[in-house]
């Protein structure tokens, strides 16, 4: 009797807590709260109870499936304009170190300030991917930058038509209407790419990296901070896995400085100044980044894609 | 009552029609602090020639430009400046210079944009929006772009509070297809505050003393936009650090082929070009003789269309 009494009440402790989780996801949808403080992913754990519930276990998986170095998108092969920076700044004007940590923080705030709105209006408005994806598109004044964004846009949509989907998306659960839109989404731009054809002409759908990020993210119930959050690590992680191949530093190095205060810090910094930028105001802020980029193609020997 | 409507300080209006195989003025007119100025053209001319400038060579803070243009079917218009758009100091951060630009070019019509740089001084804020609506496939545009870091001779290095630019170029809706416009290209710069690291954004300019866009686009430019590509290819292949025979060094500034530090890419049916030199003078004399040696802007659009690139 008192077992099952307990039983019913933890029914229904998840279902209210899935409920509550599905209610913030709106509101953050809704009405773009202020931006992340400081460690709101850690703080959202907290304020729940020391039981993990469903929600918050399907949220940390997907949070971790999508952190994950070994995701299949192939963000290895690309440097981000790391390779072609190197060839630039001759190595004896200053300190190897120094003069990757000026890239690694141009960097992040290249990636913040251009393409990071396009993640978070994905997330927030899914169904306005396939103009995101445009206009996106229509931003990236290099060819260089473009090839990399829409190689990862489609091996990420490749992942979760063939890997994810079946978990996150299963007719049997509910979902709240923001996740049905995201599949939705991905599953029309992914529809419109195959039936595109080659030749047809370059204006049509691309499946760029940042706004389908944010899509992806939202089917597989991930918060807006934890969204933006995540992209911005995960570029640095590429950066810094092209730093260690490149010879800049060795691997304990490397994770140091993914490790530091200091990265936290920036990454935070560009999250919270990108968090309200709408789209039509995304730009470069580092302009000599696009020379750098522009110019990977003419580099000699290359061992990376950008 | 209502009071008579006055001119909004710092609006232009200008349209350009096509008129014998020539271009004509069919409606200019401008307030306070811009002044739009058309030389006589020439029996020779295909072009109309516009110049933009403002009284005192510059913008102060809290000056608004909005300036809007039509150029009609199969007219062409090239609109220069006299000297480089300087942008003065402002008392408050909050207080910026705007300079807005709309331009609508129709069908077969070709718009040539070469200013000369915009100079914002050490504390100025600027933001300048300009937007292209074009036929997607007809129109013909050329613009430049291009931002100085200040006062050279006062030892300024882009000191400014801030600097915002825009370029978009818009297809026009074309109601026999019933398509919609669509944003073909943005290019957009942001140097503000919260941009930036330092003080200064001399870091994210990579202490270059001039960066600028080059957008080309139509049928008009086909030739100066492959001219571009090709020598784009053409350029010498960097090798890794350590060979120093073919090293690449971003801040020389030696000669005419010393605007080593730039790149051309094709997207979206346009040729995009992005430079950056030590030296606005540098960057000039490449960029004229780049254009030159293409010979499409000196053919169409006359010789003077080149004079802020002397």
């Amino acid at each position: 009797m008192l077992f099952k009494d307990t039983q019913d009440l933890e029914a229904e402790v998840t279902l209210l807590e899935s409920r509550l989780q599905d209610a913030r996801a709106q509101l953050a949808a809704s009405e773009y709260p202020s931006p992340p403080s400081s460690w709101a992913v850690k703080a959202q754990y907290n304020t729940t109870n020391t039981n993990p519930t469903a929600s918050i276990r399907t949220s940390l998986h997907a949070l971790l499936l999508l952190s994950d170095s070994a995701l299949p998108l192939g963000s290895f092969a690309y440097s981000s304009g790391l390779e072609s920076y190197l060839a630039h700044n001759k190595p004896s004007r200053t300190a190897p170190i120094t003069s990757f940590h000026r890239f690694l923080k141009l960097s992040i705030a290249s990636i913040a300030s251009t393409s990071l709105p396009y993640v978070l209006a994905g997330h927030r408005q899914p169904s306005t991917l396939d103009t995101l994806d445009n206009d996106i598109d229509a931003s990236t004044p290099c060819i260089v930058a473009q090839r990399a964004s829409i190689a990862q846009g489609r091996a990420l949509i490749g992942v979760w038509e063939r890997a994810f989907r079946v978990s996150f998306a299963r007719p049997e659960t509910p979902v709240s209407e923001g996740t049905q839109a995201a599949i939705a989404a991905i599953d029309d731009l992914s529809d419109a790419l195959k039936s595109c054809l080659e030749e047809d002409e370059d204006l049509g759908p691309k499946g760029h990296f940042a706004p389908l990020w944010g899509v992806v993210c939202r089917a597989m119930g991930l918060d807006l901070q934890q969204t933006a959050y995540v992209f911005v690590m995960n570029h640095a992680k590429a950066v810094l896995s092209a730093a260690v191949r490149a010879g800049v530093m060795g691997p304990y190095q490397a994770q140091n400085v993914l490790a530091s205060q200091a990265l936290q810090d920036t990454m935070m910094k560009r999250i919270a100044r990108e968090w309200n930028t709408p789209v039509e105001e995304a730009g470069q802020v580092v302009p000599a980044l696009d020379l750098w980029v522009g110019r990977h193609e003419l580099l000699y020997s290359r061992i990376f894609n950008s | 009552m209502a009071l008579p409507q006055k001119p909004q300080p710092g609006t232009g209006q200008l349209e350009v029609h096509a008129f014998c195989g020539s271009s004509s003025i069919s409606a200019l007119s401008c307030t306070y602090p811009l002044k739009l100025v058309s030389p006589p053209s020439r029996p020779t001319d295909h072009a109309v020639l516009v110049f933009m400038m403002s009284y005192g060579g510059g913008l102060v803070a809290g000056d608004c430009v909005d300036l809007n243009i039509r150029v009609r079917p199969k007219s062409r218009l090239a609109l220069l400046t006299q000297g480089s758009t300087k942008v003065y100091k402002t008392p408050s951060k909050s207080i910026r210079s705007h300079q807005n630009l709309t331009v609508k070019v129709e069908e077969g019509a070709a718009l040539l944009l070469l200013p000369d740089p915009v100079q914002p001084f050490k504390d100025s804020s600027y933001e300048q929006c300009q937007i292209f609506h074009v036929h997607h496939s007809l129109s013909s545009i050329l613009v430049l772009d291009w931002v100085s870091e200040g006062r050279t001779a006062r030892g300024e290095a882009w000191e400014f509070f801030g600097w915002k630019g825009r370029n978009e170029i818009w297809s026009l809706p074309d109601p026999d297809k019933g398509t919609k416009k669509k944003l073909l290209i943005r290019d957009s710069m942001v140097l503000d505050e919260t941009s930036s690291t330092k003080r200064s954004y001399s870091d994210e300019m990579d202490d270059l003393g001039v960066f600028g866009t080059l957008i080309i686009r139509g049928p008009l430019f086909r030739a100066l936009g492959d001219f571009f590509l090709a020598e784009f290819s053409r350029l010498p292949r960097i090798r890794a650090n350590g060979k120093p025979h073919e090293q690449i060094d971003l801040r020389s500034s030696e000669s005419v082929e010393s605007v080593k530090t730039w790149s051309a890419t094709s997207v979206r049916g346009s040729v995009i070009v992005k430079f950056g030199s030590r030296d606005v003078d540098v960057a000039r004399r490449w960029l004229r003789d780049m254009l030159l040696r293409d010979g499409t802007v000196g053919r169409e659009f006359g010789e003077r269309s080149l004079l802020c690139l002397q």
